[in-house]
Parts: C-alpha cells; structure tokens; sequence
C-alpha cells in the first residue's frame, strides 16, 4: 500500500484531491494532508510518505520551496513529488520538473488523470 | 490581446472547470441579465507579463449547489466557511485556465482569492477588459477578468 501525502492551503482541494483518488479506484494505504510546505516536511519527517501531491500557490513555504527543500534533504530527496496547479503553462511546468518534480498535473482534472500520474510516479498497477 | 481573446478563454476554461471539477454543466440557453445581489464574491490579482484582477460572482443557491458537489456535502450540511472556499478555489481555476490559454507560454504568479464583502469590487479598469456570464443550475455566474492599462 502507499501512503501519500496531499499538500495545498485549501481544505476543500485537500478533500476533493483525496476523493479524486478514491474515485479513480488507486489503492492508498494512508493519505495525509498538510496545509503548506512547512507543515508537509513535518508529516514527512515523521510518517513514512511514498508519494507527495503538492499544490504550487500556499502562503508560507509554498510548493516551489517545499521541492527545494526535499532535494536537499537527503533522507527526503527519493519521495518523488507531483505537482497538482492550476497554472499549466509551460514555463511553469519546465520551472517545476527543473526542480525536482517528477509530475506535473493541471487543475482541472479528472480522477483517471490523477490515477495513471501515480501509476507512473510509482511504477505500480493500482 | 484582444476582448475577443479573453473572452473566448472565459468562455471555454468556465464549463471546462464546472464539468470537471463541480460536475456542473452550464445552461445553454441563458437570458441576458446581471447576477442578483444575492450572491458571493471572489476575487484574486495576478501577476507577470501581463498584470490585473480575477473576480467571479455567483449567486448564492448555486454557489450552495456546487460548493456541495465539490465537497460531495449535502447541501444542508455546509457551513458557510465551506462555500467560500469552494468558491474561492473556482475563482483560482477560473483565472489559472484563462492565462494558460492566452499565454500558455508566460509565468503567473496568482494572489490568493478571497472572498469579497458587499461594497468590495474590482470592477474598474481602463485595459483589456471582458465580464462573461452563464448560467448554472441555481443562478447565474458571473466572471469579470480585466488586465491593468
């Protein structure tokens, strides 16, 4: 089972976000939620996260930061991070796997979308 | 940039998102009208080649319905604070769709929406300005994007 870790200021993204993935029918073992980027490094530090699904735009430590952050981390740096925006220009998407992104998923979305993004993060069949 | 183009971008991110995200399906065919005053507001500005505001309208039973629909609530069950921030999160889609279809190769930075009390508008620019309405199961939708000079 994997465990994730869903990062975005806005309680109803983090809610719509956890039911997308329980509607494409991915297998989550526990789905953790932070509200920015300095929260997500705590959860990280102390629950074991396969994957982090991170929105860009959070007051405080925001995605860009966070990424930054885990690629100097060495204990953290292998958690592969998607990146779950709103902004799907290309700049921003280049600017995003530049960083360390290992995915890049444009708001809107639908479930399916967000399952075969994890099937590829994880090289897994849910 | 054109009124035109903005326009257009409106036009396709607004049922693009409400399908998606709110599995909503905007009306066709929708009379000519001003969203009532009983409704809520959000607004955000963004920044980068190109600067100016977000805001979108919606009045309240439909913004009741696809707060609900989001969340996957009852409409009952809501609580007020649940509604804006659905609402708050339409606006962010909203405004992030239209700049990626007009400057799909441009870097935004968004503010963070907030919900706009009764007196609050940002409703006055002198650049390329463009108000697209539809309606909703519930009311009408309004979103005004404007870019400054």
């Amino acid at each position: 089972m994997f465990h994730l870790l869903i990062v975005d200021d806005s309680p109803a993204m983090r809610r719509f976000i956890r039911r997308s993935i329980e509607l494409s029918g991915f297998s989550v073992g526990r789905c953790l939620e932070a509200a920015d980027g300095a929260e997500a490094l705590s959860v990280l530090r102390q629950n074991q996260i396969h994957v982090v699904l991170t929105d860009i735009n959070m007051p405080g430590m925001d995605g860009e930061q966070l990424i930054r952050r885990l690629a100097d981390d060495r204990q953290l740096r292998q958690i592969p991070v998607m990146i779950l925006s709103t902004d799907g220009t290309k700049k921003r998407m280049e600017q995003m796997l530049s960083l360390g992104a290992r995915a890049y998923v444009r708001k809107p979305f639908q479930p399916e979308t967000l399952r075969t993004a994890l099937e590829q993060l994880l090289g897994a069949t849910a | 940039m054109t009124t035109l183009d903005l326009t257009q971008a409106l036009a396709e991110s607004i049922p693009e998102i409400l399908g998606t995200m709110f599995f909503s399906d905007v009306m066709e065919n929708c009379e000519d009208g001003a969203v009532s005053a009983e409704s809520l507001s959000a607004a955000l500005s963004f920044h980068g080649p190109l600067s100016g505001d977000f805001q979108l309208r919606i009045e309240l039973p439909a913004a009741r319905l696809l707060a609900a629909s989001f969340l996957a609530e009852e409409e009952d069950a809501l609580a007020q604070a649940q509604i804006e921030e659905a609402i708050c999160e339409l606006a962010n889609m909203i405004c992030g769709g239209v700049l990626t279809r007009l400057q799909p190769g441009a870097l935004y930075s968004l503010s963070h929406p907030e919900v706009m009390r009764a007196g609050d508008s940002i409703l006055s620019h002198d650049g390329v300005v463009s108000n697209h309405t539809v309606c909703l199961d519930g009311g009408r939708l309004n979103a005004y994007l404007a870019f400054r000079g």
